[in-house]
């Protein structure tokens, strides 16, 4: 294997095994890669029901009645109508996919917004730090030290005045969402700039009389963003769920605006001391099944992309034997820097030094 | 202490150590390592067994086998038997019990090895109180506070740490880095274990240090009878310590033979190349025979003049003279070679002529822009003129950007060439050094220690600098590697007569490079002259004891000059 190095190492692996994701389910094992998998099938089918809502929904999330007249309220479910209705006459059911809609927008919109905002803030109060260093961590401090929801509450208000047309609802929720979420962003970024700038490679531009735009743009920038993904899938989450409590608490996007799981479930507070479970149950397990399929992929890229905590496979015995075939063919009279080149790859999985 | 090192007493044919075909594999991503294949070596007791071989050779796997610290990705089958027991299939708690009483271990980093939150003597303690006593009247019972502690005290005392009863209660940041791997080694001796695996242990240590160490860890032996597992990369320190030698290439044993031996006749193709490759003091000098500073009348392209520099210190601490009134000059043409040991300020003289550090103090004229005080912008365009190679040939390279990228980068931010035209000279580039053009698409991490240093030396010498800073290149380098590009280096110097700064603390390498040397004290420049003679015929105290302290890759040499230092040391 990797004693025989050379040859390994002239072999580029091909392009889809070296994406994030899919190379992160070939290098797992065991528990790991069944938590990864759960997450991903989760997070699918929610990515598959926002997508394709149209197709799955029997009815628009503000329907109300239909050829055959109105809808029945608080109707347990049964063949019309498969997870219920409302108090309000809607299908639970068409709901609760519709849903699914607003929560990837709010995702997008809200990580796409913090995302530059933190990655150029980080890079820059990283790298020249300084005043200007200061200045931005004390920001980012003092928007930690509020609960994140309470500035989404406020963020709502100033930004749509209470009233909520889809795309209000859905810019208020993300953009509170973003301004709680720019400073983990920065954080993630600014921590890994004043790591690159020591490293010898970033000196190395500077000697070069590489420009500051440049040696951050080329040099730092690409190296500081390999944890982003990971940030990425657990502030997804967390979007839903801020989104999900700016809608319970009434902040949220109006029922004839878009549907939105939060404001369902304010809704069905009342239904269930009535015994009406199905208008609660549903958005319910639909936020937490999303969050637990979005921490999960989170968290089992976070603990694979650190070696240390990323099991293997053990001692495949196959493989075992062929190295031996091999090592009795070639009687190692390697090149004579070999013993370096298998450091190389070792040291890069941080493996056994 | 002046025993024959081969004729050792014959004891009893009890062996401390048996290993026999010891196989460990480690789990990877790229499947499964064989890091060790059938190995098979012993100790007697009162023996020093080197283990040597370069980076991947699966010495420092053996070792940790021995007190069977491998990871849980390792599996391991074969035999290491220490006192009846083997090693590789004893539980969890059994091992546990036999690490520290039989056999115990001294690592490379003895600033890492201690715990900063603990004193020395708790740390020493807590070995002593892990067992339970094998004699005297506590027998079978867990030895008391007091008692651990003058056994504490016993154990420094026995490595020399003076004052001994104050000092066990000191932190581990109050002793230097020499005492510091003292007390590890104090620590590995509080149980009298017959066995100590001393893995890399002078590594980390200056070479008057290490000299220090080498001589207790000799005491040790002659003294107590402890046999020593010595795992090292240097075959000065295997010609100053060792009584038997064993090299490993690949995980495999390669040679066995009594140290004066191998050294004399090695039997293999791989131990006489390993050993061909060892820089040897005083051979192969680059100013062998020179009577006067060759390159002299050359322009002067570095000018130091009483150089200070200064860090700041922290609030309310003073500041650091890292230098302090360092005057020389580097001519056209000419290699300089800075030596000296850690912390002597080398390094920020280099820095320093490349702008990476601000100079405070006195002048430092590089290619005639004052430094000190100087300003990013108009030193820029100088830079094209200024060549810099860096120690880690893994992290001076941006791992997200191919080999060819890399070495083109000098040529982009200096020149507006046509993409063809910089692939055509990046190509050229990767030739000059040796390596096919064809690397230019691979990613750092697919080349070697030795390639990479090779590709760094190309980006370095892409704009065809007058002046080029080489900052310890090969000291992460194999001795076999290390030669290679030192050849390379010598060569590509000869060709293009650039200067050169070559910084390292290895005075073997410097004087194989550089015409003319500085040698560099805590900041000061304490002597500098013709490497060939400073090597050979030192004038400064401190020079003479550092090059005394270094031990040569020859037994019979090195047990002459092991005498001639402690002459030294001690008149």
């Amino acid at each position: 294997m990797s004693t025989q190095t050379l040859p390994q190492l002239e072999r580029r692996e091909p392009l889809w095994t070296r994406l994030p994701v899919l190379s992160h389910v070939r290098n797992s094992v065991g528990l790991q890669r069944g938590m990864l998998v759960t997450g991903l099938v989760l997070t699918g089918i929610f990515l598959l029901m926002a997508l394709l809502a149209p197709l799955v929904a029997p009815y628009g999330f503000s329907q109300i009645s239909d050829a055959g007249g109105n809808f029945p309220t608080q109707d347990p479910p049964g063949s019309k109508h498969i997870w219920g209705t409302t108090v309000g006459g809607f299908d639970v059911f068409s709901r609760v996919v519709w849903g699914a809609q607003t929560a990837v927008l709010v995702i997008v919109v809200a990580v796409a917004l913090s995302i530059f905002a933190g990655v150029a803030l980080g890079l820059a109060s990283g790298y020249f730090g300084g005043w200007l260093d200061r200045v931005l961590v004390v920001i980012a401090d003092a928007v930690y030290a509020f609960p994140s929801l309470l500035v989404a509450i406020v963020m709502s208000i100033v930004i749509s005045h209470g009233q909520s047309s889809l795309w209000g609802g859905i810019l208020a929720a993300a953009i509170s969402i973003t301004v709680v979420f720019i400073p983990q962003y920065f954080r993630v970024v600014r921590a890994e700039a004043i790591r690159l700038k020591a490293e010898p490679f970033v000196e190395s531009a500077k000697v070069l009389g590489a420009s500051s735009w440049r040696i951050m743009a080329r040099h730092i920038f690409r190296n500081a963003t390999r944890s982003i993904p990971l940030i990425f899938t657990l502030n997804a989450s967390e979007a839903i769920l801020t989104l999900a409590g700016l809608g319970f608490l009434g902040f949220g996007i109006e029922p004839t605006s878009a549907a939105e799981w939060g404001f369902d479930l304010n809704k069905a507070i009342s239904d269930v001391t009535a015994g009406i479970w199905w208008t609660g149950v549903f958005p319910g397990l639909a936020i937490v099944l999303t969050v637990l399929g979005l921490t999960l992929v989170g968290e089992s890229m976070n603990d694979l992309a650190d070696s240390r905590l990323r099991t293997r496979g053990r001692g495949r015995k196959q493989r075992a034997t062929t190295a031996g075939a091999s090592r009795n063919e070639a009687p190692a009279p390697a090149p004579y820097e070999a013993p370096a080149q298998h450091e190389a790859p070792a040291q890069h999985e941080g493996g056994q030094a | 202490m002046s025993k024959q090192l081969d004729v050792r007493p014959t004891a009893p044919a009890v062996n401390v150590l048996d290993i026999d075909e010891l196989e460990v594999s480690f789990a990877t991503d790229a499947g499964e390592v064989r890091a060790v294949r059938g190995v098979s070596l012993d100790v007697r007791a009162g023996e020093v067994v080197a283990i040597v071989g370069e980076s991947g050779s699966g010495k420092t796997v053996t070792a940790k086998t021995i007190l069977g610290l491998l990871p849980e990705t390792a599996t391991s089958s074969g035999a290491v038997v220490i006192k009846g027991q083997n090693v590789v299939s004893l539980s969890a708690a059994r091992l546990r019990e036999l690490r520290g009483r039989d056999v115990a271990m001294v690592f490379q980093e003895p600033s890492t090895a201690l715990n900063p939150v603990f004193t020395v003597g708790w740390q020493i303690m807590e070995g002593i109180r892990a067992h339970r006593s094998r004699s005297g009247e506590g027998q079978g019972h867990r030895v008391s506070r007091k008692e651990a502690r003058e056994r504490a005290i016993e154990a420094l005392r026995k490595v020399g740490i003076p004052d001994p009863e104050k000092r066990v209660d000191y932190y581990p940041h109050q002793f230097s880095g020499g005492q510091k791997q003292r007390v590890v080694i104090a620590a590995a001796l509080a149980l009298d274990p017959e066995l100590i695996v001393a893995d890399e242990p002078t590594t980390a240590l200056d070479v008057t240090v290490q000299a220090e160490i080498l001589e207790l860890l000799r005491d040790l032996r002659d003294l107590y009878g402890t046999s020593i597992v010595l795992i090292t990369h240097n075959m000065g320190v295997v010609a100053d310590l060792a009584d038997r030698v064993v090299v490993m290439y690949q995980g495999e044993v390669v040679e066995e033979a009594p140290v004066r031996k191998l050294f004399a006749e090695p039997r293999e193709d791989y131990t006489r190349r390993l050993l061909a490759a060892v820089p040897h003091l005083g051979r192969d000098s680059a100013s062998e025979g020179a009577t006067e500073r060759l390159h002299q009348d050359g322009e002067v392209l570095v000018r130091a003049e009483g150089l200070e520099i200064v860090y700041p210190g922290r609030l309310g601490s003073p500041a650091f003279r890292a230098v302090e009134g360092v005057s020389f000059t580097v001519s056209a043409g000419e290699v300089f070679g800075l030596v000296g040991e850690s912390g002597s300020g080398k390094t920020t003289i280099g820095r320093t002529i490349a702008g990476l550090k601000r100079a405070t103090g006195g002048s430092l004229k590089v290619l005639g822009h004052e430094m000190v005080g100087f300003r990013e912008r108009s030193f820029r365009p100088l830079r094209k003129e200024i060549g810099f190679v860096f120690q880690d040939p893994a992290a001076s390279f941006n791992p997200q950007l191919t080999v060819g990228e890399c070495v083109a980068e000098p040529l982009v931010v200096h020149l507006s060439l046509q993409p063809a035209q910089l692939r055509r000279r990046v190509g050229e580039l990767l030739e000059s050094v040796q390596l096919p053009a064809s690397y230019a698409s691979r990613y750092p991490h697919e080349l070697s220690g030795g390639q990479r240093q090779r590709a760094s030396l190309a980006r370095a010498l892409a704009l065809e600098p007058r002046l080029l800073v080489a900052d310890e290149p090969t000291s992460a380098l194999d001795v076999s590697v290390q030669a290679k590009v030192l050849e390379l280096f010598r060569e590509i110097q000869a060709e293009l007569g650039f200067a050169a700064l070559f910084i390292s603390h290895d005075l073997a390498v410097v004087d194989q490079l550089s015409h003319w040397v500085g040698v560099l004290y805590k900041g000061r420049l304490v002597e500098q002259g013709i490497s060939s003679r400073v090597m050979n015929d030192p004038q400064d105290a401190y020079t003479k004891r550092l090059i005394a302290s270094l031990p040569v890759p020859d037994p019979v040499e090195q047990a002459e000059r092991r005498e001639a230092h402690r002459a030294l040391l001690g008149g």
